[in-house]
């Protein structure tokens, strides 16, 4: 198997007030894999992808790249872990498209001219580049949610990590979206409750519930696991049949 | 989606949308300058300075329309702390009312104070809306930016502009979802209903405000904000401010 880009060791994370979000997980993640991370809401999906570029920061040790997770460390992991928040209004901050997908790019202290092509670069990598100059409230939310994937493409990152990318999309738009991840080449973690979006982008799954890691393995082991899959409600109708003709476990 | 602008018409042709964004600030600032140190009493000087206004005003081919009505949304809270002066002043009395045992008189000097208020506050107003309304907000920021204007205020507006659409919108959800179940109701129940939206409002607020830091951080904000292009000043923009700044000392040596 290729390089481990990251590799988690027995995290677990309590909010401030006491709640137990995640516990104990342990987890390797290998270059250019594909992992979809799904569970019921309230699962600690978002807490668990904000641990992974020190946004939340839990017991344990998480390892980017060969890079433990510190103060030290924090300005390289943010521009190698690319996080997309789920609330595109969120990400977006700047007043023009550019000026956000420029934002990381200038946190990096690059020169003036590489930014500019790089935040052009990045643009037009989502097909965005004609909207450089709108403001981000004259977006639609396919656009909205294109461009973000644009303000982390534009770091350069090793890892991308996509927060429900698809929630709130109508059918034509989810499907560009698709097929936008399809293109990218980047090591990919998307939680979603979106088994369709899961089975067309992703090569391997975990399950996370209650902060733990319930299952994990290939997207066609776990998608075709119907006992696992109701046991926590998922929408089994929108698995392709593909997924479902193995032999079901009981 | 809602096609909200704070800046409606920065995206016209005209000489004074051409002008470079840190000049305009600076000449319409010194114009602002001009206005309220004039003379009360230098009626020709406002007078005048109000053509070159219209001149400009002209020139930016903003409708006139929108000119008088952000004018107008602007000058009653000058009208709210004017309106007492002339009752306050001391001096020759014009004139008075008497109510029961209370009796207001208004001075002469009170009324030229009155108007001399009035007539520098509503040029000044001219002068923003000119500004304002021919200048693309992002570069008023960023011009503001390189005029060595603190950075947390220039970002504070920053936010607000990108913001201040997506707040209005959840308000506006959240009127729309108490209306769809107000049925009867006193006014009063309907006030502390109003009360509650604007409470979860702020705690949404805050809450997007956390989140939106969260994400500044993702993408390796370190706390200091940095831009990007370069503002460049041409030959055009020094002659445009140039003749606008003479004519200004012209009407200020020759009309006083």
């Amino acid at each position: 198997m290729s390089e481990k880009i990251i590799e988690i060791k027995n995290l677990s994370y309590s909010y401030p007030d006491g709640t137990k979000a995640l516990s104990g997980i342990n987890l390797d993640i290998y270059r250019n894999e594909s992992v979809g991370i799904i569970g019921p809401n309230g699962a600690g999906k978002t807490t668990f992808l904000l641990q992974l570029n020190g946004i939340l920061r839990g017991q344990g040790q998480i390892c980017i790249c060969g890079m433990d997770i510190c103060d030290k460390n924090l300005a390289i992991i943010r521009k190698n872990v690319g996080l997309i928040f789920q609330d595109p209004d969120a990400q977006l901050f700047m007043p023009t498209a550019k000026e956000d997908v420029a934002f990381g790019p200038l946190n990096m202290n690059l020169p003036k001219e590489t930014i500019s092509s790089l935040a052009e670069k990045a643009l037009s990598a989502v097909d965005m580049l004609d909207a450089k100059d709108k403001l981000a409230h004259h977006l639609s939310l396919g656009e909205k949610k294109r461009v973000s994937i644009a303000t982390v493409l534009a770091m350069n990152p090793e890892v991308l990590v996509m927060d429900e990318p698809t929630s709130n999309l109508d059918p034509k738009h989810k499907k560009s979206l698709i097929l936008l991840i399809n293109g990218l080449a980047h090591t990919k973690l998307i939680s979603s409750h979106d088994l369709r979006l899961i089975t067309e982008t992703c090569n391997r799954v975990i399950i996370l519930d209650k902060g733990m890691v319930i299952a994990d393995g290939k997207t066609r082991d776990i998608l075709s696991d119907r006992a696992l899959l109701h046991k926590y409600d998922f929408d089994v109708d929108v698995i392709p049949q593909a997924y479902l003709s193995s032999p079901i476990s009981s | 989606m809602h096609h909200s602008y704070l800046d409606e018409y920065s995206g016209l042709e005209s000489p004074v949308h051409r002008l470079e964004p840190r000049l305009k600030i600076v000449t319409l600032f010194i114009f602002i300058l001009f206005i309220i140190l004039s003379k009360p009493t230098a009626y020709l000087s406002f007078f005048l300075y109000a053509c070159v206004l219209l001149i400009l005003l002209r020139l930016s081919k903003i409708p006139w329309r929108f000119v008088l009505s952000r004018s107008l949304v602007i000058i009653p809270f000058v009208l709210m702390i004017a309106l007492f002066i002339p009752f306050l002043k001391k001096g020759e009395v014009a004139g008075g009312y008497s109510l029961g045992a209370l009796r207001l008189t208004v001075t002469y000097d009170g009324l030229v104070v009155f108007w001399n208020v009035l007539i520098k506050a509503y040029l000044s107003i001219l002068c923003v809306i000119l500004l304002m309304a021919s200048t693309t907000f992002t570069h008023f920021l960023r011009a503001l930016e390189k005029l060595r204007i603190p950075k947390i205020f220039t970002m504070i507006l920053s936010f607000m502009y990108r913001y201040v659409f997506v707040v209005n919108e959840e308000l506006m959800q959240m009127q729309r979802a108490k209306e769809a179940r107000s049925v009867g109701g006193t006014q009063w129940f309907h006030l502390k209903a109003l009360a509650n939206m604007l409470g979860v409002l702020f705690v949404r607020v805050y809450e997007r405000g956390e989140l939106v830091y969260m994400a500044m951080c993702a993408r390796g904000f370190s706390g200091e904000i940095k831009g990007t292009d370069e503002f460049v000043i041409s030959g055009f923009d020094v002659i445009f401010a140039g003749i606008v700044l003479a004519v200004l000392s012209a009407i200020k040596i020759f009309a006083g």
